[in-house]
């Protein structure tokens, strides 16, 4: 009976593993979404002056770079849960929470820091579009993951 | 021809004003959404212990009361973004940006502050049930939020 609900509970962690390896590539996310990477539907949303734009997606750019570093950072904090779901213990699930709630607070530290950035480089209504499109985006990844993986407890009855 | 402009932006615009008049009433999107309202279904999912479950969900109730402060007044910005949608200048994309960053910034002090209560009250475990589920709910409808609103510019080629 055991090893049926460690096979169960192994099944059912299985798209989080999947999940994570989907992340990594954030072609595949856009391109199963919407049917055009990303820099394709931001490009084709934020309207730049032509005068501006050279600087504006320089630094569109940039942020993009930091992004990905943070994205990999929470790839590894899915992975770490994924992990150690089925032997959470009070001091792993608190590192995890502190991770996260870390991970979330520097997301929105870093989107601040380039809409600051980008005003100045396109204009209040450009980096405005760019915080609307980001923050949605942001959103949307964030339900695809909490709906991918079982929240903490929720095997606990199998 | 600039008439029929505007009634179309109109259009595009009034799923907004709605979305303004669901929010305002949580207990209708998750009854339409889980059939039971938020404090049941936060209920069935967090599963404290006996000892300390009134200690717990009092706590919950002063997040809630807190929380729903805050979401009054992201509603009276969600409004305000609808009603001068059509007039959006520098100066009031400006001020709403940063009551909108403003607000994001005291939604997530105000999960982190009862986070450490909820932790405290009842264990390890149900206050990361709380951040997760928390978290979960905050997403769905910012995206929800996101899908149902024009977004800056995006009725611009309709002119």
């Amino acid at each position: 009976m055991n090893k049926i609900s460690t096979f169960m509970i192994a099944c059912m962690l299985a798209p989080l593993a999947m999940l994570a390896q989907t992340e990594k590539n954030d072609t595949d996310f856009f391109k199963a979404l919407f049917g055009v990477d990303k820099i394709t539907i931001v490009q084709d949303f934020i309207n730049v002056n032509a005068a501006q734009k050279d600087a504006f997606w320089a630094t569109y750019k940039e942020y993009e770079i930091d992004r990905k570093e943070q994205r990999t950072a929470r790839i590894e904090l899915i992975t770490d849960y994924a992990e150690n779901y089925t032997s959470l213990t009070d001091d792993k699930l608190d590192d995890l929470c502190a991770e996260s709630i870390k991970q979330k607070s520097k997301n929105a530290k870093l989107i601040k820091k380039y809409y600051k950035k980008l005003k100045k480089d396109g204009g209040s209504k450009a980096a405005a579009q760019f915080l609307q499109v980001e923050n949605y985006f942001l959103n949307l990844s964030r339900v695809a993951v909490s709906e991918n993986i079982p929240f903490i407890g929720e095997l606990d009855k199998i | 021809m600039k008439n029929i402009f505007t009634f179309i932006i109109i259009c595009v615009l009034a799923p907004l004003a709605m979305l303004a008049q669901t929010e305002k009433n949580e207990a209708d999107f998750f009854k339409a959404t889980y059939g039971l309202n938020k404090m049941d279904a936060y209920k069935n999912f967090i599963l404290v212990e006996l000892a300390n479950k009134d200690a717990f969900w009092e706590v919950f109730e002063q997040y809630e009361s807190e929380r729903l402060e805050l979401r009054d007044k992201k509603l009276v910005m969600i409004q305000e973004y609808s009603d001068n949608y059509m007039i959006l200048d520098d100066k009031i994309i400006d001020k709403l940006v940063k009551r909108s960053l403003d607000l994001n910034d005291r939604t997530s002090k105000l999960l982190r502050k009862y986070y450490k209560k909820l932790k405290k009250v009842g264990g390890s475990k149900v206050a990361g049930q709380f951040v997760q589920i928390e978290s979960y709910f905050r997403s769905i409808a910012k995206s929800a939020l996101y899908e149902s609103i024009p977004l800056i510019g995006e009725l611009d080629t309709l002119e």
